[in-house]
């Protein structure tokens, strides 16, 4: 990036009133969105807090300790982290070779497999066949019923599509001529020059992993097995009926599993920034 | 002799038959043989017993629904505006992020925008409530200083949907950036000296290079989007009431109604079926008019 | 190519299809022996399969509980915990994979929806021969039989709620608890004039619920009821709701019911009392009647919260029972066992029903004296485990040791004495194809009817009539002429 100066020179005037307007425009837009999750965090380790109070009366980390004590809530969490870490990895290999060989334009049943591909995005069995469909092939508490509906998916092979079609096409022939593999081609040629593609789809399928809950409790029926997203549901929705009283530790609780199921995310943007950086990427006007 | 190029072709390609393989499985085994349950569409099915073919009764019942087609209109109108906004939102400030040198400033902006992509929609219904509410919400407060009666936006068929849009941008834009700042940093600088060159100043430099550069991202986005744009569900039903229902209620949201106690899932099928339908129609349309505007579609 | 896929998809599915049906009928049986069942002997079952979405988690103690269990009987207990959300889906899912539990729970129109659709096995025999058809309020019993058939085992003595009120309040007002209406809407003025930390007089979570409401909605009831010649009519369409809405609509427009009554969730009324600047809330009695009095206090010493008695034109209601359940794909004698080692285990006011009220003795709870003491619970040391899988508090059967006393205080106890004083059960609603097919879009019509009217949006005449007109094109008059046949 081109560095700038500030500069109230005559020239230069109205862009420095516009990078100090834009900056405090984005700093409104921050505060905007923290403000409620303030409220979420102090919920979270305050006692007395109701309302739209921001200030903390009194402080109590009981909640988060009893996150980290007890195992029925960090063994979720574990659970959470190593499924999103092997799901992203498996989901991203399928969605990254299944978006180089769509991009064969030439090769027999390439459109067939388009649309194979896209059909799938606009129609679904339902709920009740595709269970049936799982719990027929034997992949009650498999994880793969998790990783693969979730971190395969069509949205994701078409943007990876795109993104691939932006590689000048020379780099392949000269490949092709040097006899690679379609696959060594794939390995060494495409993905290295793919890192803000693979950030992207990488996280965006990271994420989905992380969010799910739904595909652990219809497919994932073993307590031993379910995942942090499926316990913070627990509490967030464990609205009394008659009979079943919540405690304020659980209200507290219930702040802290969503502070705590945010949390990894945060720290892993900042990484992934450094691959958002000039390569290839969807939209770059071809040569 | 065209066989004879078919088989070449097969044996030309046959490593990529075998990439696509595991892919292929996989779609087989999550997709298409539990597609084949649309079928229940045209039969009585609950769990409890043998699927009875009924033919088009399930549509029926659905169309001659009293309030099918109000919803039908509203999750037409609501997710139309609101991906179309969506898409204006993130480009835009995608773009205003762009114009952030300082690295620390730029993750610090794009990190916390897009946590709220992480909370789920029942906390984000309690939040928001409590930040509208007309008796002692920050909105009617501040409107309060200014001399007007408070509104109860989330029960007022005027306010509804705005205040959806707001919160459905407040949400998600922050992490719809996250493609678009990618396209903008891929730029290639040459245009933008070529740009300067040609005497271009800031404002059409964002006009006439940026965006026509990442034209291609905002297409396969929005197309992408048109796909699964009917099946808005949690948003709408975490913020939903009573008296804004004639302009809140969407296809999923009347279909999982009718669906709490009856169990009939060859009812919610159909609905399904139905909504897929229009979606084909919808990213048909829109990818001709892409193929029209640009000269290529996405498919 | 893709006509190949299609082909070879819809083979695998066609012989899917095929084969799935014949396993959703009753081949997952509890693993009885096959022998001749003579007349009167229950051959035991080697195990038992429940499916639970409340009371005890693997958390708190159920892999201690199923051992206990075993070991008390000799049966091998397969206990399923789901999560509370989605238990509906989950059993639905069961029932269309064929792999049923042999026991679940069902509640309200759950309950009519299953039995319409025959998979409920019909115990109506086996309960008049038992010794619960005596032990259990025949009330009760009546709450869970339709078309004068039983199906399930009532769980749980139906909750109710009844109105709390700041005691505090009234005291610094020189007030005494209201026995009327007038007195009633009184003291909420009273509350909204001249108590200033009261913000809000009167909560409720939404309009529709017909037992957060009782002193507005009095006799009235937005669903369909018995009158008292016992003939079923549209409550919603009766002239006692015409005097509803406007008692409703006019104590809204003095703000004396919670401006945002349409918005509220359950969750937010609590918070909103909790702060304490709700003066009346009418919510579940027993443990809620706890909580409510206790987290108010820890934020506002001061406070006294005390539940009323019902006034003078109203009643307290509480809620359909729920029942425990066999599918009907379990064969006669399989239903026989597991009716009797089961159900009448869990009541059988001795050393059962312990276990399933109270738990495992020594770790949920111990004997002191003559009586139990809960023991702190496993997940959460810091609280004690009140019920086990039903509440003791609220047994459906009388305990028939005299040493299994629970000492409860406080609200607690007042509260569900108040609570039976004067509380009915409503009518359980028959089942009709009718009515399933317009239940969605009557009760959003009611709804909003209710919304409109009360907000004053539209006037009570206005209200009354467009629902009379528009639940008659839906199809009422079948619905209850379909109900009054039975």
């Amino acid at each position: 990036m081109m560095q700038e100066r500030f500069s109230f020179k005559k020239g230069n005037r109205a862009r420095s009133v516009f990078r100090i307007c834009n900056g405090f425009f984005l700093a409104i837009t921050m505060i905007c969105v923290i403000l409620p999750l303030i409220k979420i965090c102090v919920d979270s380790i305050d006692p007395t807090s109701y309302g739209i109070r921001l200030i903390l009366h009194k402080i109590d980390f009981s909640a988060y300790e009893s996150i980290a004590r007890n195992s029925f809530m960090y063994k979720p969490f574990l659970v959470s982290v190593f499924t999103t870490i092997t799901g992203t990895a498996i989901g991203l290999l399928l969605t990254t070779m299944a978006g180089y060989v769509i991009i064969q334009q030439d090769m027999p049943g390439h459109k067939a497999i388009v649309s194979m591909i896209f059909f799938t995005m606009l129609f679904n069995g339902g709920l009740i066949p595709t269970y049936l469909t799982v719990k027929f092939l034997g992949l009650m508490n498999n994880y793969l019923a998790v990783i693969i509906p979730v971190g395969l998916s069509a949205y994701n092979i078409i943007l990876m599509k795109s993104f691939f079609e932006t590689i000048p096409p020379t780099l392949f022939e000269a490949a092709e001529i040097d006899g690679c593999s379609p696959f060594s081609v794939f390995w060494k040629i495409v993905l290295p020059l793919s890192k803000p593609a693979l950030a992207s789809v990488g996280l965006f399928i990271a994420v989905s992993i992380w969010n799910n809950y739904m595909n652990f409790i219809l497919y994932i029926p073993n307590p031993d097995m379910t995942n942090f997203q499926v316990k913070v549901r627990e509490l967030i929705l464990s609205d009394g009926v008659s009979g079943t009283a919540i405690t304020v530790g659980q209200d507290m609780l219930k702040s802290a599993v969503i502070i705590v199921v945010i949390f990894p995310f945060l720290l892993i943007y900042p990484f992934l920034q450094r691959y958002f950086v000039k390569g290839v990427t969807v939209g770059a006007v071809k040569e | 002799m065209a066989k004879k190029t078919f088989v070449n072709g097969i044996k030309k390609y046959k490593w990529f038959y075998l990439m696509f393989l595991p892919v292929f499985i996989a779609f087989l085994i999550f997709n298409y043989i539990p597609m084949v349950g649309i079928v229940l569409s045209f039969f009585e099915y609950t769990p409890f017993g043998r699927p009875v073919f009924i033919g088009f009764e399930n549509f029926r019942t659905l169309f001659s629904g009293h309030s099918f087609w109000t919803a039908f209109w509203n999750t037409l109108c609501i997710s139309l505006v609101n991906l179309g906004l969506g898409l204006f939102c993130a480009v835009g400030l995608a773009l205003l992020i762009d114009e952030i040198h300082s690295p620390f400033y730029r993750k610090l902006i794009q990190t916390i925008n897009y946590i709220p992509h992480f909370l789920s929609w029942v906390v984000i219904a309690s939040v928001f409530t409590m930040i509208l509410s007309p008796k002692n919400g920050i909105v009617n407060g501040m409107l309060q200083l200014l001399g007007i009666k408070p509104i109860y936006f989330l029960a007022d068929e005027k306010w509804w949907r705005t205040v959806f849009y707001c919160i459905n941008r407040w949400k998600e834009t922050g992490w719809g950036t996250i493609i678009f700042v990618a396209a903008i940093a891929g730029v290639d600088q040459n245009l933008y000296e070529a740009a300067v060159i040609d005497g271009v100043n800031r404002i059409q430099r964002v006009f006439f290079v940026t965006i026509p550069a990442i034209a291609n991202t905002i297409l396969v986005v929005f197309i992408l989007d048109l796909a699964k744009v009917l099946n808005i569900f949690d948003p709408v039903w975490v913020l939903q009431n009573p008296l804004v229902q004639r302009v809140s209620d969407v296809i999923s949201t009347y279909v999982y109604r009718i669906g709490i106690d009856n169990a009939d899932y060859g009812l919610s099928t159909a609905a399904g079926l139905f909504k897929s339908v229009i979606s084909v129609v919808l990213v048909t349309v829109a990818n001709q008019a892409s193929k029209k505007i640009k000269g290529e579609g996405l498919l | 190519m893709i006509k190949g896929l299609f082909l070879r998809n819809t083979a695998i599915v066609a012989v899917l299809f095929v084969i799935a049906p014949a396993f959703s009928n009753g081949s997952k049986d509890t693993s009885l022996t096959k022998t001749g069942i003579s007349s009167g002997v229950v051959q035991k079952p080697s195990q038992i399969t429940w499916m639970v979405h409340d009371g005890l988690n693997k958390e708190n103690g159920t892999a201690q509980w199923t051992a206990e269990f075993e070991r008390l009987t000799g049966i091998k207990m397969n206990l399923k915990a789901v999560s509370n959300n989605e238990y509906e889906t989950i059993l639905d899912l069961a029932f269309a994979s064929g792999d049923v539990p042999d026991v679940f729970d069902l509640s309200g129109s759950r309950y009519s929806q299953f039995i319409k659709q025959g998979a409920l096995a019909d115990l109506t025999d086996l309960v008049k021969k038992s010794e619960l058809w005596t032990a259990i309020d025949r009330s009760i019993w009546n709450g869970i039989t339709v078309d004068g058939k039983i199906y399930g085992v009532p769980k749980d003595v139906p909750g109710g709620t009844v109105t709390y009120v700041r005691q505090d309040w009234l005291d610094r007002l020189g007030m005494k608890a209201p026995a009327t209406y007038a007195e009633f809407i009184t003291m909420l003025r009273a509350f909204k004039e001249k108590i200033p930390e009261c913000k809000v007089p009167f909560t409720a979570p939404g309009l529709y619920e017909a037992q957060y409401l009782r002193e507005f909605y009095q006799n009235a009831m937005p669903d369909f009821t018995k009158n008292d010649k016992g003939i079923w009519i549209d409550g919603m369409a009766d002239d006692s709701m015409a005097a509803a809405l406007k008692r409703m609509q006019e104590a809204y427009k003095e703000k004396l019911i919670d401006v945002e009554v349409i918005t509220n969730k359950t969750s937010s009324c609590r918070d909103e009392w909790f702060s304490g600047s709700v003066g009346v809330f009418t919510y579940w009695a027993g443990k809620w009647g706890q909580t409510l009095s206790e987290r108010l206090t820890a934020n506002v010493p001061t406070a006294k919260v005390i539940p009323i008695d019902a006034i003078k034109e109203t009643h307290y209601i509480c809620v359909a029972p729920s029942a425990l359940c066999i599918p009907s794909s379990r064969k006669p004698e399989q239903v026989a066992a597991i009716f009797k080692y089961f159900m009448e285990y869990m009541d059988d006011g001795a050393q059962g029903q312990v276990l399933f009220y109270n738990g495992v003795e020594n770790l949920m709870w111990k004997q002191v004296g003559d009586h139990i003491e809960p023991l702190p619970s496993l997940s959460n040391p810091k609280e004690k485990l009140m019920k086990a899988f039903f509440d003791p508090a609220t047994p459906v059967r009388k305990m028939k040791l005299s040493d299994k006393k629970i000492n409860y205080s406080g609200i607690f106890v007042q509260s569900l004495a108040i609570q039976n004083k004067d509380i009915r059960q409503l009518p359980v609603q028959p089942v009709s194809k009718k009515y399933v097919k317009i239940s969605s879009d009557l009760i959003m019509l009611r709804k909003e009817i209710l919304s409109k009217v009360v907000i004053g949006a539209m006037s009570v005449e206005d209200g009354m009539a467009k629902y009379r007109k528009e639940s008659a094109e839906l199809g009422v008059p079948e619905v209850l002429a379909e109900y009054n046949q039975k």
